[in-house]
Formats: C-alpha cells, sequence, structure tokens
C-alpha cells in the first residue's frame, strides 16, 4: 500500500467518487441553464455573492489605498508645464460651469412658467463599490446596496459624471452591477446633438462600440452619448460617454463608432442606483392637453 | 478518522485559492488577464501528488469559483475533474524528475481550459470565439502559467518535506 495516499476509507473509492462528481458537475451546469433567474441555483449565487462581499472589500480597500498611493505619487512627480495646462483647463470649465448654470436657472423660469415638470430629477440612493468579477468573462463590480436599501435588478448605477452598468443581480446587503463595458451590456442610447439613436454595446477589449446608427447618420468625434430611454432598461437622458473614434464612411453600412465612457468605477468610488427620475410632460402633450381642454369647453 | 498531512495542506490551499480569487484576483488584473488560482492551484496539486484523489476537491473548489466569482454552477466543476485527471495521468507517464515537465504540463492544461471557458461565454454572449480566445482565453492562461511558476516550486517544497522522512522514497526536486 502507498504511505503516501491520503486516507480515504471514509468515501467511495476513486473511480466511483470521480464518477459522482462528474454527474453532479453536469447535473448542476444542466439545472443552471435550464432555470431563470430566479431559480434555486441562482438564488444560491445570489446569497454566496452577498457572503463573499465582505471579503472582496478588503481586496477592494487595499487597491484604492494603492491607486491613492500612486496618484498622489504621479501627482507629485507632475512636470510644471502638465499643471498649467491643468489649470487653464480648469479655469475654462469654470468659465463653463457658470454659463450652464445660467442656462440651467433659464430654463427653471420658463418651465416654470409653461408649468412643465422638471424631467432631470434622479430619485436614487448612494452607495460605493466594494468588489469586482473574479473573472476575466464579467466585467461587473459589487455595490454595498442590496434588497434591504430598496434595490431592484434592472435600476440604472451612475458614477460621478455618468452611467456606469446595471444591476443585475440582488442580494440581501449587495448587489451585483453590469458594467457598460461588459460584452453582454447594451444602451440603448442617442447621439445627443442630432438624437439619431443606437445601441451601446461593451467589448472583450473593454471598449464601447456605437452599434446599429442609421447608415446616413451624422456621427463625429466629440459627439456627445446619453441614453436614449427606450426599452425602458436605462432612464432617460443620462449621460453615458463621448465618441472618441469613427472608423469607415458615412454612407457605407459598416461603420465602427468607439465610445469612451465618461465615467468608470474604482474601488471604494461612489455610486448612485437611480430608483427612476421626476415625471414629466412634454411639451406636445401638453399642447394636446390644452387642445383637449379647448375643444371640451367649446362643446359646452 | 485521522487526517493525513496531505490532506489538511489540500484543505488548506483550496481555502487560500478561493480566497485569494474572490480577494485579490479581481485588482491584480493585467490588461483585462485575470488569473485563476483555484485552476492553477489545482493543477500544481495534481502534479506534486498525482496519486492523490483531486475529484472532490476539484469538485468544491469548482463549486465554490462558480458560486462566489460567478459563472454557469457546475461548469468549472467539470473542467477542473478532467484537468487534474488528465494532468495526473500524463505526469505519471511522462515525469523526467525536472522541473521542465510539470511547468509545461500545468501550462497547456490552463491554456485548454481558458480556451473551452472561452468558447462557452463566446456561445452565450455575441462575442466571437476567435475574438474571446484571442483577447482573454490566451492571456488568461499566460498569467495562469506565470502564477503556476511560482506556486508549483512552492508547493513541491511544502510537500516533499513529508517525502524526505521516507526512506524508500527519493526526493522529486533535485
Amino acid at each position: 500500500m502507498n504511505p503516501n495516499k491520503p486516507n480515504t476509507n471514509a468515501l467511495p473509492s476513486g473511480r466511483v467518487l470521480l464518477a459522482i462528481c462528474l454527474v453532479l458537475s453536469c447535473a448542476l451546469v444542466f439545472g443552471y441553464s435550464r432555470e431563470d433567474q430566479q431559480g434555486p441555483l441562482h438564488m444560491i449565487q445570489n446569497v454566496s455573492h452577498s457572503l463573499a462581499a465582505p471579503f472582496g472589500m478588503l481586496g477592494a480597500t487595499a487597491a484604492s489605498v494603492g491607486n491613492s498611493a500612486s496618484a498622489s505619487l504621479d501627482d507629485l512627480n507632475a512636470d510644471p508645464e502638465t499643471l498649467s495646462q491643468l489649470k487653464e483647463q480648469n479655469a475654462q470649465l469654470r468659465n463653463l460651469v457658470s454659463q450652464t448654470e445660467e442656462y440651467r436657472q433659464e430654463v427653471d423660469r420658463l418651465s416654470e412658467l409653461l408649468k412643465i415638470q422638471k424631467s432631470y430629477h434622479i430619485d436614487g440612493v448612494a452607495g460605493r463599490v466594494i468588489g469586482a468579477s473574479g473573472t476575466a468573462w464579467n466585467q461587473t463590480v459589487t455595490i454595498d446596496l442590496g434588497s434591504s436599501s430598496g434595490i431592484d435588478a434592472g435600476q440604472t448605477v451612475m458614477g460621478p459624471a455618468g452611467v456606469i452598468g446595471q444591476v443585475v443581480a440582488v442580494g440581501p446587503t449587495s448587489s451585483t452591477v453590469r458594467l457598460l463595458t461588459d460584452p453582454q451590456s447594451g444602451v440603448a442610447a442617442m447621439v445627443q446633438s442630432t438624437r439619431k439613436e443606437g445601441i451601446v454595446r461593451g467589448s472583450l477589449e473593454g471598449l464601447l462600440y456605437l452599434e446599429n446608427m442609421d447608415v446616413n447618420a451624422t456621427v463625429q468625434v466629440g459627439d456627445v452619448i446619453v441614453t436614449s430611454g427606450m426599452g425602458g432598461s436605462y432612464a432617460r437622458g443620462l449621460l453615458v460617454g463621448t465618441v472618441v473614434k469613427v472608423g469607415q464612411v458615412q454612407g457605407e453600412e459598416s461603420r465602427r463608432i468607439v465610445v469612451s465612457p465618461n465615467t468608470t468605477s474604482g474601488p471604494m468610488s461612489e455610486v448612485i442606483v437611480v430608483k427612476g427620475l421626476g415625471t414629466s410632460t412634454s411639451d406636445s402633450d401638453k399642447k394636446k392637453e390644452k387642445n383637449d381642454e379647448t375643444q371640451d369647453g367649446g362643446e359646452e | 478518522m485521522t487526517i493525513s498531512r496531505d490532506t489538511i495542506i489540500l484543505i488548506i490551499g483550496c481555502v487560500v485559492a478561493l480566497l485569494m480569487q474572490i480577494i485579490v484576483a479581481p485588482f491584480v488584473s493585467f490588461m483585462n488577464a485575470v488569473p485563476n488560482f483555484v485552476l492553477v492551484f489545482s493543477l500544481a496539486y495534481s502534479v506534486v501528488r498525482p496519486d492523490s484523489e483531486m475529484a472532490l476537491a476539484a469538485f468544491l473548489l469548482g463549486l465554490g469559483y462558480n458560486l462566489f466569482c460567478g459563472g454557469v454552477v457546475g461548469f468549472m466543476s467539470i473542467l477542473l475533474i478532467l484537468a487534474t485527471l488528465v494532468v495526473t495521468r500524463s505526469f505519471v507517464v511522462l515525469n523526467n524528475a525536472s522541473l521542465f515537465m510539470p511547468f509545461v504540463l500545468i501550462a497547456i492544461a490552463a491554456l485548454v481550459v481558458e480556451v473551452l471557458v472561452g468558447i462557452c461565454a463566446a456561445s452565450i454572449t455575441d462575442v466571437g470565439v476567435f475574438e474571446a480566445v484571442v483577447f482573454r482565453s490566451i492571456p488568461c492562461a499566460l498569467y495562469d502559467s506565470i502564477v503556476g511558476l511560482i506556486l508549483y516550486p512552492i508547493l513541491s517544497r511544502v510537500m516533499v518535506q513529508k517525502r524526505t522522512s521516507d526512506p524508500l522514497e527519493s526526493p522529486r526536486l533535485i
């Protein structure tokens, strides 16, 4: 008898154990593939993710500290020319913010005059990224909000400067968010300036591609991409990113439009889960209502 | 029932590999390649102990990987069970008492497993198989091989302590 062989008297023999394990694994794969998101295996997986979240937070915290240290080192080594450019850019952005604030106040006054309700009031819950996917095939992060905070699957998740993804699985105290860059992710979007619609999809390379656009639609580098709200999966009007590259020529069928996301999610970064937007009444709906009221008054 | 030292090391190794997959792996990715510590540990242990029964450990490790890190539940278990079985049998035949063959076996097994995972991922998404293999499977397999390059000597050193106490067996490492 081989003295190195572990004592397996309490277990079935090797081949039997191997067969049992293989059959069990195949059964699990079959069961998981056949059931829906509310099935028992999916629920067990969600609960396991929640249990693993505190451990993932350890890694996120360490990574966050490392990133901060790296950023501090970069700042220390920044050359004076870079600092001057950043200061100039900062001044331009402050000027732009000031102008935008003027426009916003004007819109508020006009909305009040026309009795149009604001359509961009975000109702959400703030949280933090406490973990990331442990596999190379899912671009997901874990946040410290779950069903106890009123989170549901399908809700949009935003970072400091735009959409980062969508909630796909919810546990009691944590949730899994599929990022825009995940190959399985798809966002109904539109070019803000031309209102032409398409779909922003993630990819294995980590880039975002704007697809399903009208072949004659004008898209230029620098165009801002926002969510269109079509299909109801993402709230409307939320910032996605900016076009950074347009391959091929307008009018040709295949065009590769690369979009740079406006924000990314780092470890321990803050996020907002959008529960809803304020109700909006568009101009056309308001005019229709006024016309209806006028007709009703005339008939009487 | 007494638990052998090998079994204790196996259990501890499995737990550590799973914890590292949850805590460390997401934040040590390089160019979208994420290491699979669970896979590397399974392969390395199979090579160090080709006479051990890895089926149950591989099943549980794969299950833990899918439950805590995502993916189709049970799929990684199948891959780990088959990979450890093939690596074990191959090592018994090809062993030449050097470090080269274990590394080659670990690297090839890691590549095959990652390619199979890539094909599975491509089949359930819109991603092409070629893209999945080139942009994910191969980089991940390379990363796994490097981790295996580090882990195998450590595991051999930990396990060889028992071997040197056995006068009937010669040490595996030169």
